[in-house]
């Protein structure tokens, strides 16, 4: 499912469609051959915008996810592993991020500095690590009682060597299937902010096209309708995935 | 660790944490490009100096960042949240206005999720892996992937826009008003849509949490053994499971409440309904930063609380929760 949509995606550029905000259309024209999910308010057509916003609904999500993976693995290894005044430091920042609604975080943070694409992946991951680093705490802090880490800390690897050549890749894997979750999350994220018109107003990503289409909601509802399906659609198919490979990897933590 | 000792470490942990994020927002709002008064004023080109600096005085605005700093956190203390850039009032009674009408909604939409997605777990356990289950499993995980504010507008759609059963956004009928007790259920019915997409959001979690603690109780000793004895279903559920499933989604509600202060921004925004996310939202269009700060400090302070409440509640009821992990 998913991957049809990544793979119109990444060939819209080439299919020949309208290019995105060209406006050569009917205004607000409902669906029909010749626009096939109908034109918005621009008189541009829908389905060239849709498609266009898959790829930087998908692309945000893709990237924020990744970037708060990356961030959330590497604090909470270090968090789990080293358990003296560097652990208890980050320990203190998670326990504050996750105080802080990240939603409302995000909306401040694009207030203030105000709003590129860009930054919208990098706000998006630095107000969602905090889980994924959480989760890698505790899996770090429960491998690193293993034998072989003693065996490899006995042969003299260093601290450092030991934690992300022996420790990380045991405990890896249920941070991976969460990550894929967060890419559905930070797709929502995404979509919320864009709905509240703080997205990037130059491309089109799903959340932008609803808010634009907002006002027309009575007269032209497929505008806001037809985007949010798709969101909806993909987001469904990312938690299935991110689901059956937890329930896989970490049959305990699916449970919850 | 006696159990005062435990408390004090918490709400000292509590009071640390509340204090480490306001600290994040004050930095973060006070190093933001662009001075306030322009946003509300309009354009330096055609505000006098006098003007200018008139309320850079009033608010503030001269002082070192350190001092505004500590004149912040101080404030906060003594409970004083400012005023307001743009209506001059003081922040505290703007919040203490629309505070109860998000409530309304929160609190409503939480405990009707909390007691139907509580009862469709039990439901879903006890038909565990027959039609029903699978239904109800495959519903929920749909709910769950929907952002709120879209199902929000479809059934605005749906019942609002086509059906005409329910008004499509406000807090109550402008054009012919209502008083007394007709007033309160005019303000229910236009609160219905939105309680009810905060609803259909909320239940995912509850239902999960329930469905899948019940369906490990149901493997237990003690239900094999209820059976054997043969007591019916109903009854082993009503009475047993019931006890044993029932504290994870109390947690949630809890948590969820705390939270929910500021959650429900986006449907507030959808419905038009004039709630602390709606002055929020416009708070930050406007720039008014003493009400986005007042407001993010109520919302984290009623998260930190709730939060450590529960802690100590939890070392109350398990003594094994405060030796830790």
């Amino acid at each position: 499912m998913l991957l049809t949509l990544g793979i119109l995606a990444l060939c819209v550029p080439y299919m020949g469609l309208p290019y995105f905000n060209s406006m050569e259309f009917p205004r607000l024209a409902p669906p029909s051959p010749k626009n096939v999910f109908g034109t918005d308010h621009l008189g541009r057509d829908m389905l060239t915008r849709v498609l266009w916003g898959a790829r930087v609904s998908l692309m945000i999500g893709l990237c924020a996810a990744g970037l708060a993976s990356v961030i959330g693995i590497i604090l909470g290894s270090i968090s789990g592993y080293f358990r003296g005044r560097v652990g208890t430091v980050i320990d203190s920042l998670i326990n504050v991020f996750q105080v802080i609604p990240a939603f409302f975080l995000a909306l401040v943070f694009l207030v203030v500095f105000g709003s590129s694409m860009y930054l919208l992946v990098v706000v998006i991951a630095v107000t969602t690590w905090p889980m994924i680093a959480r989760i890698m705490r505790a899996q770090v802090m429960s491998v690193k009682e293993r034998l072989f880490v003693e065996a490899a800390k006995a042969v003299g690897c260093g601290d450092l060597r030991v934690l992300f050549k022996h420790v990380v890749p045991h405990a890896i894997p249920p941070a991976i299937a969460y990550s894929i979750l967060e890419i559905g999350a930070a797709i929502i994220m995404e979509a919320g902010l864009s709905y509240l018109g703080l997205g990037d107003p130059n491309y089109p990503s799903w959340g932008r096209i609803i808010y634009e289409g907002q006002p027309y909601i009575i007269s032209a509802p497929w505008i806001s309708l037809v985007p949010g399906a798709f969101l909806v659609y993909t987001i469904v198919s990312i938690n299935l995935i991110g689901n059956g490979l937890l329930k896989v990897i970490a049959p305990k933590l699916a449970q919850r | 660790m006696g159990i005062v000792g435990y408390a004090v470490k918490k709400a000292v942990e509590g009071f640390f944490t509340i204090i480490a994020a306001l600290t994040i927002i004050f930095f973060l709002v006070n190093l933001a490009p662009g001075n306030p008064i322009y946003f509300i004023a309009g354009d330096p080109v055609f505000l006098s100096p006098a003007v200018v600096e008139y309320y850079t005085k009033l608010w503030g605005l001269d002082k070192p960042l350190y001092y505004r700093y500590f004149v912040y956190i101080s404030n906060l203390l003594r409970g004083e949240l400012g005023r307001s850039y743009r209506f001059g009032g003081p922040v505290a009674q703007l919040i203490a206005e629309r505070l109860p009408l998000t409530l309304s909604l929160t609190i409503t939409s939480n405990i009707i999720a909390f007691v139907v997605g509580t009862l469709l777990g039990l439901l879903a356990a006890r038909k565990q892996g027959r039609s029903t289950d699978t239904t109800l499993t495959v519903f929920t995980f749909i709910f769950n992937s929907v952002p709120g504010f879209l199902l929000g507008i479809v059934l605005m759609l749906v019942f609002g826009v086509h059906l005409k059963l329910f008004p499509v956004a406000g807090l109550m009928d402008l054009k012919n008003p209502k008083t007394g007790i007709m007033l309160y259920l005019d303000i229910a019915y236009h609160a219905f849509l939105p309680i009810l997409t905060l609803t259909l959001i909320l239940i995912p979690a509850y239902f999960k949490t329930v469905r899948d603690s019940a369906v490990q109780q149901l493997v237990e000793d003690y239900v094999t053994t209820f059976r054997a004895v043969g007591l019916d279903d109903s009854k082993i559920f009503r009475k047993h499971i019931l006890r044993n499933v029932i504290l994870p989604p109390i947690t949630l509600l809890a948590v969820r409440l705390g939270f929910s202060l500021a959650g429900a921004a986006l449907i507030e925004n959808v419905f038009g309904w004039p709630g602390m996310g709606r002055l929020l939202l416009d708070s930050i269009r406007e720039r008014d930063y003493p009400v986005l700060m007042g407001i993010y400090a109520t919302v984290v302070t009623a998260i930190v609380a709730i939060s450590k409440v529960l802690d100590v509640v939890y070392g109350v009821l398990d003594p094994r929760v405060k030796t830790g992990r």
